[in-house]
């Protein structure tokens, strides 16, 4: 599967049902071997047989429920983007949450994948942002070179610097409402094959589940309800705070202060989310010019 | 839709095959339904009209998912205002009902005279039951000839209904899941436009994240205003526009460029 595949096996391909889907079958996938094979996984490029299916499926369904044994709910997006890592030839995982504006990252494998998330998110611009568009993954195989560098030159750029040369961005929800990305980062380039894309696409089914049934209240409401995603989004507040803040202080619209604060962070080489703190405690101030 | 009639088995696997055809392509159940009741009116030996009735366990309240034809849709609503007739009888009961022929049935009270006023002259109510599901369906199937539904085109309606029965299952668990993700795609939209309000208040008012929420949360309860209702009208006053209520909504296209309208740069900054 070249770089440019990323639909092949994705749109239509139900995440939630991906044990079931059939991504692309093209033959040449067969030929191409993962590029550190270990053992027993099911990295490992095949034949697509449905007992291979169903065998990968079996395994990545232990690997998770392994993974969030005994976890609260609110663990649960956290525990999922290390099974990520651990089911696929990948080193960090992370989630993030889509809205009107900016992804905001909501758990991570590690500070890496984080950091990753929010280069996305400063740049408004990579991988995940063409996933939530599309409602299908998006596979970028090789970040040092060929045409994923001219699709997303930044941050291609940025993401190599950070030590990893593959990205992938898997939507979150259904074909009809995207609701966040689990996105994938690999420290070589490489494809995704199909059988660690049905993977993959399991584990995002699995994360959109876990997203629902976390804790959530009327509007956050006034009533002692605990508020949606408490404890776990206060990045997402911090942004959106932050953003408000922008608007009241320039008299411009969400959309514009949004701009400001991304090319403020990027003129200075930070992300987005760590001006937003800025501003959120009142250490940084946006002036009209 | 304008194939020979086959018969027997080979007819009925092919119905299952197209039935699964629609659950696949359709994106939506109202969808899958529209495109069912069209399969449905042209698959059988005599040409029909044909509807689905669905109604939610438990509710009074049957309503006509999907019809064929105008005719039949507001037939339907007419039998459902006059509250009797074999696809009402057909719901509570879960079994078939047959009318061979208007004229001659005494069942169904003011029914067989609506059906004959609406040119309808023979019908064919089945059930439609999704297995594991709180909702409950009629395939209500419509002829202008009486004794239209011999015995073998009531057999191949069965069998159709079956197949039916299955797939609507399928298409409601999947639009259940739409709707759970719709819900959260609500919650963020929520919180977004209440961290935006948030941050005005922070400005105008000098004052921390927690204290912003105090005074929104006390001026909503004052107004008796929904706290997201009260931060939309403040993002709306100092933005110059209401905030979006949604981003929008992912489109299948070529996957590099191609695509990309409808979505301006500014949804993502």
């Amino acid at each position: 599967m070249g770089p440019r595949d990323d639909r092949s096996g994705a749109p239509g391909d139900d995440p939630r049902t991906s044990a079931g889907g059939a991504p692309g079958t093209s033959g040449g996938d067969d030929t191409r071997r993962s590029r550190t094979p270990r053992g027993d996984d099911p990295r490992l490029s095949g034949r697509n047989s449905e007992h291979e299916r169903e065998r990968d499926r079996v395994r990545a369904t232990d690997v998770i429920a392994e993974g969030v044994r005994g976890a609260e709910p609110g663990e649960i997006p956290q525990r999922l983007c290390v099974v990520a890592v651990k089911l696929l030839p990948v080193v960090g995982a992370s989630v993030s949450l889509r809205s009107n504006g900016m992804p905001v990252r909501l758990s991570a494998s590690s500070e890496e994948a984080s950091r990753l998330a929010e280069v996305q998110a400063t740049l408004g611009d990579g991988p995940c942002f063409h996933a939530a568009r599309m409602g299908a993954p998006v596979l970028a195989s090789d970040l040092t070179d060929g045409p994923d560098v001219l699709r997303w030159p930044v941050f291609a750029q940025q993401a190599t610097a950070a030590g990893v040369q593959a990205v992938y961005s898997l939507p979150l929800g259904n074909d009809a409402v995207c609701v966040g990305t689990l996105d994938l980062y690999r420290d070589t380039p490489g494809a995704l094959h199909d059988r660690e894309l049905r993977t993959a696409q399991l584990v995002a089914g699995v994360m959109t589940v876990a997203l629902m049934a976390l804790p959530r209240g009327e509007d956050n409401g006034p009533d002692g309800d605990e508020p949606w995603l408490s404890g776990l989004a206060t990045d997402y507040d911090e942004v959106y705070q932050a953003i408000g803040m922008i608007m009241a202080q320039l008299r411009v619209g969400a959309d514009e202060a949004l701009a400001r604060l991304r090319a403020h962070a990027f003129a200075h080489n930070r992300t987005a989310l760590e001006v937003a703190r800025e501003v959120v405690s009142h250490r940084k101030k946006f002036d009209r010019d | 839709m304008t194939d020979e009639h086959p018969v027997g088995p080979a007819r009925g696997e092919r119905v299952l095959a197209r039935i699964q055809t629609l659950l696949v392509e359709a994106d939506r159940l109202e969808d899958f339904l529209q495109e069912l009741v069209t399969l449905a009116a042209h698959s059988l030996p005599i040409e029909v009209y044909c509807s689905v009735t669905l109604a939610a366990d438990g509710r009074d309240h049957p309503y006509t998912a999907a019809a064929s034809h105008e005719i039949v849709d507001r037939f339907d609503q007419q039998q459902y205002a006059v509250g009797e007739g074999p696809c009402l009888q057909t719901l509570r009961t879960g079994r078939p009902n047959h009318v061979a022929d208007v004229d001659q049935e005494r069942r169904f009270g003011a029914f067989p005279d609506l059906a004959r006023d609406n040119g309808l002259r023979s019908m064919l109510a089945l059930p439609l039951i999704p297995p594991r599901q709180q909702v409950s369906g009629v395939m209500n199937l419509y002829s202008t000839e009486p004794g239209g539904f011999t015995r073998q085109v009531r057999e191949e309606a069965a069998v159709f209904a079956g197949h039916a029965s299955g797939a609507l299952g399928v298409a409601l668990k999947i639009a259940g899941h739409l709707q759970f993700s719709l819900d959260l795609q609500n919650a963020i939209a929520s919180r977004t436009v209440i961290d935006q309000a948030l941050g005005i208040l922070m400005v105008q008012e000098r004052c921390s994240a927690e204290r912003a929420f105090e005074i929104l949360t006390r001026a909503s309860q004052q107004r008796n205003v929904k706290l997201r209702d009260l931060a939309h009208d403040l993002v709306e006053s100092v933005g110059g526009r209401p905030p979006r209520a949604h981003p929008p909504t992912p489109r299948r296209g070529p996957p590099f460029g191609g695509r990309d309208d409808g979505f301006p740069p500014s949804d993502e900054g």
